[in-house]
Protein backbone atom coordinates (compact mmCIF):
# COMPACT_ATOMS: atom_id res chain seq x y z
CA UNK A 1 0.00 0.00 0.00
CA UNK A 2 1.35 3.16 -0.55
CA UNK A 3 1.54 5.86 2.11
CA UNK A 4 -0.42 9.06 1.71
CA UNK A 5 1.46 11.72 -0.03
CA UNK A 6 1.89 14.61 2.83
CA UNK A 7 3.83 17.88 3.37
CA UNK A 8 6.42 15.95 5.06
CA UNK A 9 6.96 13.49 2.39
CA UNK A 10 7.38 15.08 -0.72
CA UNK A 11 11.26 15.50 -1.98
CA UNK A 12 13.06 18.29 0.15
CA UNK A 13 12.91 20.57 -3.73
CA UNK A 14 9.29 20.84 -3.89
CA UNK A 15 8.87 21.28 0.14
CA UNK A 16 11.50 24.20 -0.42
CA UNK A 17 9.44 25.63 -4.03
CA UNK A 18 6.60 25.63 -1.03
CA UNK A 19 8.26 27.80 1.16
CA UNK A 20 9.92 29.83 -1.43
CA UNK A 21 6.65 31.76 -1.61
CA UNK A 22 7.21 33.03 2.00
CA UNK A 23 8.97 35.56 2.97
CA UNK A 24 12.68 34.72 4.46
CA UNK A 25 11.34 35.98 8.07
CA UNK A 26 7.69 33.84 7.89
CA UNK A 27 10.31 30.81 5.91
CA UNK A 28 12.75 31.03 9.33
CA UNK A 29 9.18 30.55 11.70
CA UNK A 30 8.49 27.52 10.26
CA UNK A 31 11.57 25.86 10.73
CA UNK A 32 10.22 25.24 14.42
CA UNK A 33 7.41 22.49 12.34
CA UNK A 34 9.48 19.53 12.19
CA UNK A 35 13.22 18.31 11.82
CA UNK A 36 12.85 17.43 7.89
CA UNK A 37 11.13 21.18 7.09
CA UNK A 38 14.15 22.69 9.59
CA UNK A 39 16.19 21.04 6.97
CA UNK A 40 14.95 22.42 3.92
CA UNK A 41 14.56 25.57 4.63
CA UNK A 42 17.76 25.92 6.55
CA UNK A 43 19.70 24.90 3.29
CA UNK A 44 22.15 27.77 2.29
CA UNK A 45 21.18 27.62 -1.79
CA UNK A 46 17.45 27.61 -0.63
CA UNK A 47 18.18 30.74 1.87
CA UNK A 48 19.72 32.39 -1.31
CA UNK A 49 17.37 31.95 -3.32
CA UNK A 50 14.31 32.91 -1.08
CA UNK A 51 16.17 35.95 0.00
CA UNK A 52 16.72 37.17 -3.37
CA UNK A 53 13.37 36.69 -4.66
CA UNK A 54 12.06 38.20 -1.95
CA UNK A 55 14.82 41.12 -0.54
CA UNK A 56 15.72 42.83 -3.72
CA UNK A 57 12.12 44.13 -4.70
CA UNK A 58 11.46 45.30 -1.40
CA UNK A 59 15.15 47.05 -0.80
CA UNK A 60 14.50 48.82 -4.38
CA UNK A 61 11.54 50.70 -2.46
CA UNK A 62 13.45 51.50 0.86
CA UNK A 63 16.90 52.02 -1.05
CA UNK A 64 17.91 55.05 -1.82
CA UNK A 65 19.23 56.18 -5.26
CA UNK A 66 22.66 55.81 -4.50
CA UNK A 67 23.09 51.99 -2.94
CA UNK A 68 26.51 52.87 -1.89
CA UNK A 69 25.33 54.73 0.90
CA UNK A 70 22.92 53.59 3.40
CA UNK A 71 21.59 56.31 5.95
CA UNK A 72 18.52 57.39 7.76
CA UNK A 73 15.56 54.63 7.84
CA UNK A 74 16.14 50.86 7.65
CA UNK A 75 13.85 48.71 5.47
CA UNK A 76 12.63 45.90 7.54
CA UNK A 77 15.34 43.80 6.07
CA UNK A 78 17.87 45.84 7.29
CA UNK A 79 16.59 45.24 10.84
CA UNK A 80 16.67 41.79 10.25
CA UNK A 81 20.45 41.57 9.14
CA UNK A 82 21.56 42.01 13.22
CA UNK A 83 18.99 39.00 14.26
CA UNK A 84 19.37 36.30 11.64
CA UNK A 85 20.89 33.31 12.21
CA UNK A 86 24.59 33.45 10.40
CA UNK A 87 23.72 32.05 6.87
CA UNK A 88 21.46 34.47 6.74
CA UNK A 89 23.45 37.20 7.88
CA UNK A 90 26.54 35.91 5.19
CA UNK A 91 24.16 35.68 2.09
CA UNK A 92 22.50 39.23 2.74
CA UNK A 93 25.76 41.18 3.15
CA UNK A 94 27.05 39.53 -0.04
CA UNK A 95 24.33 39.79 -1.90
CA UNK A 96 23.14 43.43 -0.96
CA UNK A 97 25.70 45.51 1.31
CA UNK A 98 28.94 44.03 -0.46
CA UNK A 99 29.58 47.48 -2.02
CA UNK A 100 28.37 49.80 0.40
CA UNK A 101 30.52 52.22 1.48
CA UNK A 102 28.72 54.26 4.59
CA UNK A 103 25.99 52.72 7.01
CA UNK A 104 24.81 54.94 9.02
CA UNK A 105 22.54 53.84 11.20
CA UNK A 106 22.52 55.75 14.89
CA UNK A 107 19.58 55.70 17.14
CA UNK A 108 17.29 53.21 14.85
CA UNK A 109 16.36 51.03 17.38
CA UNK A 110 18.54 48.04 16.14
CA UNK A 111 18.43 45.00 18.53
CA UNK A 112 20.83 42.04 18.28
CA UNK A 113 24.64 42.00 17.57
CA UNK A 114 27.05 43.25 15.24
CA UNK A 115 26.80 40.41 12.42
CA UNK A 116 30.52 38.49 12.10
CA UNK A 117 28.98 38.81 8.12
CA UNK A 118 30.25 42.35 8.21
CA UNK A 119 33.02 41.44 7.01
CA UNK A 120 32.16 40.90 3.89
CA UNK A 121 31.68 44.72 3.60
CA UNK A 122 35.18 45.47 2.34
CA UNK A 123 33.93 48.64 0.92
CA UNK A 124 33.17 50.09 3.67
CA UNK A 125 34.51 53.26 4.69
CA UNK A 126 31.92 54.71 7.34
CA UNK A 127 30.35 52.41 10.25
CA UNK A 128 28.23 53.93 12.48
CA UNK A 129 25.85 52.04 14.56
CA UNK A 130 25.84 54.56 17.94
CA UNK A 131 22.99 54.49 20.08
CA UNK A 132 21.06 51.32 19.25
CA UNK A 133 20.63 48.19 21.39
CA UNK A 134 23.30 46.15 20.18
CA UNK A 135 25.04 43.21 22.03
CA UNK A 136 27.23 40.80 22.31
CA UNK A 137 31.03 40.76 21.11
CA UNK A 138 32.77 42.96 18.23
CA UNK A 139 33.25 40.47 15.91
CA UNK A 140 36.80 39.95 14.77
CA UNK A 141 35.93 40.02 10.93
CA UNK A 142 36.02 43.76 11.70
CA UNK A 143 39.60 43.65 10.81
CA UNK A 144 38.37 42.56 7.39
CA UNK A 145 36.60 46.10 6.58
CA UNK A 146 40.52 47.58 6.29
CA UNK A 147 38.92 50.51 4.00
CA UNK A 148 37.09 51.57 7.08
CA UNK A 149 37.41 55.55 8.03
CA UNK A 150 35.13 55.61 11.00
CA UNK A 151 33.66 52.89 13.39
CA UNK A 152 31.17 54.08 15.66
CA UNK A 153 29.41 51.67 17.95
CA UNK A 154 29.11 53.90 20.83
CA UNK A 155 26.25 53.58 23.25
CA UNK A 156 25.11 49.88 22.77
CA UNK A 157 25.77 46.99 25.34
CA UNK A 158 28.25 45.40 23.41
CA UNK A 159 30.42 43.26 25.55
CA UNK A 160 33.49 41.24 25.42
CA UNK A 161 36.85 42.94 24.09
CA UNK A 162 38.33 45.01 21.76
CA UNK A 163 39.78 42.60 19.15
CA UNK A 164 43.25 42.44 18.06
CA UNK A 165 42.22 42.66 14.71
CA UNK A 166 41.27 46.35 15.25
CA UNK A 167 44.87 46.79 14.01
CA UNK A 168 44.37 45.93 10.31
CA UNK A 169 42.66 49.08 10.18
CA UNK A 170 44.88 51.05 8.68
CA UNK A 171 43.00 53.66 7.60
CA UNK A 172 40.75 54.31 10.85
CA UNK A 173 40.69 57.84 11.80
CA UNK A 174 37.29 57.76 14.34
CA UNK A 175 37.21 54.58 16.99
CA UNK A 176 34.11 55.21 18.92
CA UNK A 177 33.23 52.54 21.39
CA UNK A 178 32.44 54.54 24.85
CA UNK A 179 29.26 53.66 26.50
CA UNK A 180 29.29 49.90 26.56
CA UNK A 181 30.36 47.27 28.40
CA UNK A 182 33.55 46.05 27.38
CA UNK A 183 35.92 44.06 29.08
CA UNK A 184 39.75 43.28 28.86
CA UNK A 185 42.67 45.48 27.70
CA UNK A 186 43.34 47.85 24.86
CA UNK A 187 44.94 45.72 22.29
CA UNK A 188 48.91 46.99 21.39
CA UNK A 189 47.99 46.26 17.61
CA UNK A 190 45.84 49.54 18.12
CA UNK A 191 49.33 51.31 17.44
CA UNK A 192 48.93 50.15 13.83
CA UNK A 193 46.28 52.00 13.50
CA UNK A 194 48.40 55.35 12.66
CA UNK A 195 46.00 57.83 10.60
CA UNK A 196 43.47 57.43 14.48
CA UNK A 197 42.86 60.69 15.24
CA UNK A 198 40.08 60.05 17.85
CA UNK A 199 40.17 57.13 20.56
CA UNK A 200 37.19 56.92 22.40
CA UNK A 201 36.69 54.25 24.82
CA UNK A 202 35.62 55.34 28.46
CA UNK A 203 32.56 53.93 30.24
CA UNK A 204 33.26 50.26 30.15
CA UNK A 205 34.66 47.80 32.01
CA UNK A 206 38.42 48.10 30.51
CA UNK A 207 41.52 46.29 32.20
CA UNK A 208 45.25 45.90 31.73
CA UNK A 209 47.39 49.22 31.20
CA UNK A 210 47.66 51.94 28.12
CA UNK A 211 49.83 49.82 25.73
CA UNK A 212 53.51 51.45 24.97
CA UNK A 213 52.83 51.52 21.45
CA UNK A 214 49.83 53.81 21.57
CA UNK A 215 53.16 56.40 21.09
CA UNK A 216 53.03 55.59 17.25
CA UNK A 217 49.55 57.98 17.21
CA UNK A 218 50.68 60.31 15.89
CA UNK A 219 47.47 61.88 14.32
CA UNK A 220 45.42 61.46 17.50
CA UNK A 221 43.92 64.14 19.19
CA UNK A 222 41.56 62.97 21.15
CA UNK A 223 42.61 59.92 23.69
CA UNK A 224 39.04 59.24 26.29
CA UNK A 225 39.29 56.38 28.06
CA UNK A 226 37.68 57.96 31.27
CA UNK A 227 35.36 55.59 33.57
CA UNK A 228 36.90 51.97 33.13
CA UNK A 229 39.26 49.94 35.19
CA UNK A 230 42.31 50.71 33.22
CA UNK A 231 45.44 50.68 35.72
CA UNK A 232 49.42 50.87 35.15
CA UNK A 233 51.22 53.97 34.80
CA UNK A 234 50.66 56.27 32.06
CA UNK A 235 53.45 55.25 29.27
CA UNK A 236 55.85 57.62 28.60
CA UNK A 237 55.39 57.28 25.26
CA UNK A 238 52.65 59.51 25.61
CA UNK A 239 55.09 62.71 24.80
CA UNK A 240 54.43 60.82 21.07
CA UNK A 241 51.24 62.14 20.79
CA UNK A 242 52.21 65.23 19.07
CA UNK A 243 48.64 65.89 17.54
CA UNK A 244 47.15 65.04 21.04
CA UNK A 245 44.61 67.99 22.55
CA UNK A 246 41.82 65.75 24.80
CA UNK A 247 43.34 63.54 27.06
CA UNK A 248 40.69 62.14 29.88
CA UNK A 249 41.65 59.31 32.13
CA UNK A 250 39.59 59.68 35.40
CA UNK A 251 38.10 57.32 37.00
CA UNK A 252 40.43 54.51 36.27
CA UNK A 253 43.03 52.60 38.24
CA UNK A 254 45.74 54.54 37.51
CA UNK A 255 49.00 54.43 39.69
CA UNK A 256 52.95 56.01 39.40
CA UNK A 257 53.80 59.14 38.51
CA UNK A 258 52.07 61.75 36.07
CA UNK A 259 54.78 62.43 33.41
CA UNK A 260 54.15 65.93 33.63
CA UNK A 261 57.58 66.76 31.40
CA UNK A 262 55.86 64.71 28.77
CA UNK A 263 52.40 66.29 29.10
CA UNK A 264 53.97 69.76 28.85
CA UNK A 265 55.78 68.85 26.26
CA UNK A 266 52.58 68.65 24.02
CA UNK A 267 51.89 72.05 22.58
CA UNK A 268 48.08 71.15 21.58
CA UNK A 269 47.03 69.47 24.53
CA UNK A 270 44.29 71.66 25.87
CA UNK A 271 42.40 69.28 28.07
CA UNK A 272 43.54 66.52 30.88
CA UNK A 273 41.69 65.36 33.08
CA UNK A 274 43.01 62.93 35.47
CA UNK A 275 41.27 62.58 38.53
CA UNK A 276 39.79 59.41 40.52
CA UNK A 277 42.85 57.84 40.00
CA UNK A 278 46.01 56.35 42.50
CA UNK A 279 48.78 58.74 40.99
CA UNK A 280 51.36 59.03 43.57
CA UNK A 281 52.24 63.17 42.36
CA UNK A 282 48.81 64.63 42.30
CA UNK B 1 -3.47 13.11 -30.86
CA UNK B 2 -1.14 11.75 -28.27
CA UNK B 3 -1.67 8.31 -25.96
CA UNK B 4 -0.67 8.38 -22.14
CA UNK B 5 -0.80 5.40 -19.69
CA UNK B 6 -0.83 5.67 -15.88
CA UNK B 7 0.74 3.64 -13.23
CA UNK B 8 -2.51 1.71 -12.28
CA UNK B 9 -2.79 1.06 -16.37
CA UNK B 10 -5.36 3.84 -17.05
CA UNK B 11 -4.96 5.29 -20.81
CA UNK B 12 -5.80 8.73 -22.23
CA UNK B 13 -5.44 9.96 -25.34
CA UNK B 14 -5.25 13.52 -25.53
CA UNK B 15 -4.78 16.43 -27.50
CA UNK B 16 -0.90 17.53 -28.99
CA UNK B 17 -1.79 21.15 -27.41
CA UNK B 18 -2.58 19.81 -24.19
CA UNK B 19 0.10 16.97 -24.12
CA UNK B 20 2.95 19.49 -24.89
CA UNK B 21 2.69 21.62 -21.60
CA UNK B 22 4.34 18.60 -20.39
CA UNK B 23 7.86 19.24 -21.12
CA UNK B 24 8.30 15.69 -20.31
CA UNK B 25 5.79 14.52 -22.97
CA UNK B 26 7.09 16.96 -25.10
CA UNK B 27 10.37 15.88 -25.10
CA UNK B 28 9.48 12.35 -25.54
CA UNK B 29 7.15 13.09 -28.25
CA UNK B 30 10.32 14.84 -30.19
CA UNK B 31 12.67 12.00 -29.00
CA UNK B 32 10.53 8.91 -30.59
CA UNK B 33 8.59 11.09 -33.70
CA UNK B 34 5.35 11.64 -35.08
CA UNK B 35 4.97 7.99 -36.29
CA UNK B 36 5.09 6.36 -32.98
CA UNK B 37 1.29 5.08 -31.87
CA UNK B 38 2.63 3.57 -28.75
CA UNK B 39 1.36 5.05 -25.62
CA UNK B 40 3.39 7.01 -23.41
CA UNK B 41 3.94 5.36 -19.99
CA UNK B 42 4.27 7.46 -17.23
CA UNK B 43 4.91 5.08 -14.57
CA UNK B 44 4.91 7.87 -11.49
CA UNK B 45 1.14 9.15 -11.90
CA UNK B 46 -2.08 7.38 -11.02
CA UNK B 47 -5.14 7.60 -13.32
CA UNK B 48 -7.36 9.59 -10.72
CA UNK B 49 -3.73 12.65 -10.61
CA UNK B 50 -3.41 12.32 -14.35
CA UNK B 51 -7.07 13.10 -14.86
CA UNK B 52 -7.00 15.78 -12.75
CA UNK B 53 -3.47 17.05 -14.63
CA UNK B 54 -5.40 16.54 -18.31
CA UNK B 55 -8.58 18.91 -16.90
CA UNK B 56 -5.64 21.47 -15.80
CA UNK B 57 -3.66 21.78 -18.68
CA UNK B 58 -6.78 21.60 -21.13
CA UNK B 59 -8.43 24.53 -18.99
CA UNK B 60 -5.47 26.30 -19.61
CA UNK B 61 -4.58 25.49 -23.60
CA UNK B 62 -5.43 28.44 -25.07
CA UNK B 63 -3.34 30.71 -22.66
CA UNK B 64 -1.31 33.23 -24.36
CA UNK B 65 2.71 32.46 -24.20
CA UNK B 66 3.69 33.77 -20.36
CA UNK B 67 5.19 37.44 -21.31
CA UNK B 68 8.68 37.71 -19.92
CA UNK B 69 9.34 38.34 -16.44
CA UNK B 70 8.69 41.84 -15.13
CA UNK B 71 11.68 41.86 -12.70
CA UNK B 72 10.54 44.93 -10.89
CA UNK B 73 7.30 43.24 -10.06
CA UNK B 74 6.95 41.16 -6.91
CA UNK B 75 5.78 37.72 -7.63
CA UNK B 76 3.82 37.03 -4.32
CA UNK B 77 1.41 33.90 -3.85
CA UNK B 78 -1.92 36.19 -4.12
CA UNK B 79 -1.80 36.67 -7.61
CA UNK B 80 -4.14 33.48 -8.25
CA UNK B 81 -6.14 33.09 -11.03
CA UNK B 82 -10.05 32.22 -10.16
CA UNK B 83 -10.78 29.34 -11.79
CA UNK B 84 -7.02 27.74 -10.65
CA UNK B 85 -8.56 28.58 -7.13
CA UNK B 86 -11.49 26.16 -7.50
CA UNK B 87 -9.37 23.70 -9.14
CA UNK B 88 -7.18 23.41 -6.61
CA UNK B 89 -10.47 22.90 -3.87
CA UNK B 90 -8.81 19.59 -3.38
CA UNK B 91 -8.04 17.47 -0.22
CA UNK B 92 -4.44 17.32 1.03
CA UNK B 93 -3.50 14.01 -0.40
CA UNK B 94 -4.56 15.18 -4.23
CA UNK B 95 -3.13 18.23 -3.76
CA UNK B 96 0.38 17.06 -2.87
CA UNK B 97 -0.06 14.23 -5.74
CA UNK B 98 -0.45 17.10 -8.02
CA UNK B 99 2.65 19.00 -6.96
CA UNK B 100 4.24 15.97 -7.25
CA UNK B 101 2.73 14.92 -10.86
CA UNK B 102 3.54 18.43 -12.06
CA UNK B 103 7.15 18.27 -11.09
CA UNK B 104 7.82 14.37 -12.59
CA UNK B 105 5.85 15.76 -15.72
CA UNK B 106 7.58 19.19 -16.07
CA UNK B 107 4.82 21.32 -16.33
CA UNK B 108 5.78 24.63 -14.17
CA UNK B 109 2.56 26.57 -14.07
CA UNK B 110 0.62 23.38 -12.23
CA UNK B 111 3.75 23.40 -9.92
CA UNK B 112 3.71 26.90 -9.07
CA UNK B 113 0.22 26.93 -8.32
CA UNK B 114 -0.04 24.00 -6.23
CA UNK B 115 3.00 25.22 -4.08
CA UNK B 116 1.23 28.72 -3.54
CA UNK B 117 -1.50 27.39 -2.74
CA UNK B 118 0.11 25.14 -0.29
CA UNK B 119 2.40 28.59 1.04
CA UNK B 120 -1.18 30.18 0.96
CA UNK B 121 -2.62 27.77 3.39
CA UNK B 122 0.76 28.36 5.88
CA UNK B 123 0.81 31.86 5.54
CA UNK B 124 -0.25 33.90 8.63
CA UNK B 125 -0.72 31.10 11.03
CA UNK B 126 1.05 29.90 14.08
CA UNK B 127 3.24 27.29 14.12
CA UNK B 128 1.10 24.71 15.68
CA UNK B 129 -1.99 25.68 13.59
CA UNK B 130 0.25 24.79 10.45
CA UNK B 131 1.28 21.69 12.16
CA UNK B 132 -2.40 20.50 12.80
CA UNK B 133 -3.22 21.45 9.54
CA UNK B 134 -0.63 19.20 8.07
CA UNK B 135 -0.73 16.51 10.52
CA UNK B 136 3.45 17.19 11.20
CA UNK B 137 4.57 15.43 13.88
CA UNK B 138 6.88 17.45 16.14
CA UNK B 139 10.08 15.42 16.46
CA UNK B 140 12.11 18.01 18.19
CA UNK B 141 12.80 17.18 21.48
CA UNK B 142 11.75 19.62 24.06
CA UNK B 143 15.02 20.82 24.26
CA UNK B 144 15.79 21.18 20.75
CA UNK B 145 12.37 22.68 20.05
CA UNK B 146 13.02 25.42 22.85
CA UNK B 147 16.11 25.89 21.37
CA UNK B 148 14.37 27.19 17.95
CA UNK B 149 12.05 28.77 19.71
CA UNK B 150 14.64 31.13 21.28
CA UNK B 151 16.43 31.75 18.02
CA UNK B 152 13.15 32.50 16.38
CA UNK B 153 11.59 34.67 19.14
CA UNK B 154 12.33 37.54 17.15
CA UNK B 155 10.67 36.39 14.22
CA UNK B 156 7.42 34.55 15.54
CA UNK B 157 4.84 37.06 16.47
CA UNK B 158 5.00 38.26 12.79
Amino acid sequence: MKQRTTLTNLPSELVQSIFNNLDPTQALKFRRLCKYIHRCVSDPFFIWTNMIRFVDVTEIMHQSKNRLWLNGTLSPYNINWFQWPETHQCIYAYTRFRNVQRILWSGCGILGSIPSAIGFLDQLQWLDLENNGLEGPIPREIGCLVNLVEFTVSRNRLTGSIPNEIGYLVKLKVLSVHHNELSGGIPDEIGLCVELEYLAAGFNALTGSIPATIGHLQKLQVLALENNQLNGSIPREISNLVSLCYLTLEMNCFVGTIPRQELDSLKRLRVVLLDGNQFSNV
Amino acid sequence: MVKITSSDNQEFTISKEIANQSVLIKNMLEDVGESDDQPIPLPNVSGAILQKVIEYATMHKDDPPPAPEDETKLKTSEDIEERDKEFMQLDQGTMFEIILAANYLDMKNLLDLGCKTVANMIKGKSVEEVRKLFNIVNDFTPEEEEQIRKENEWCEDR
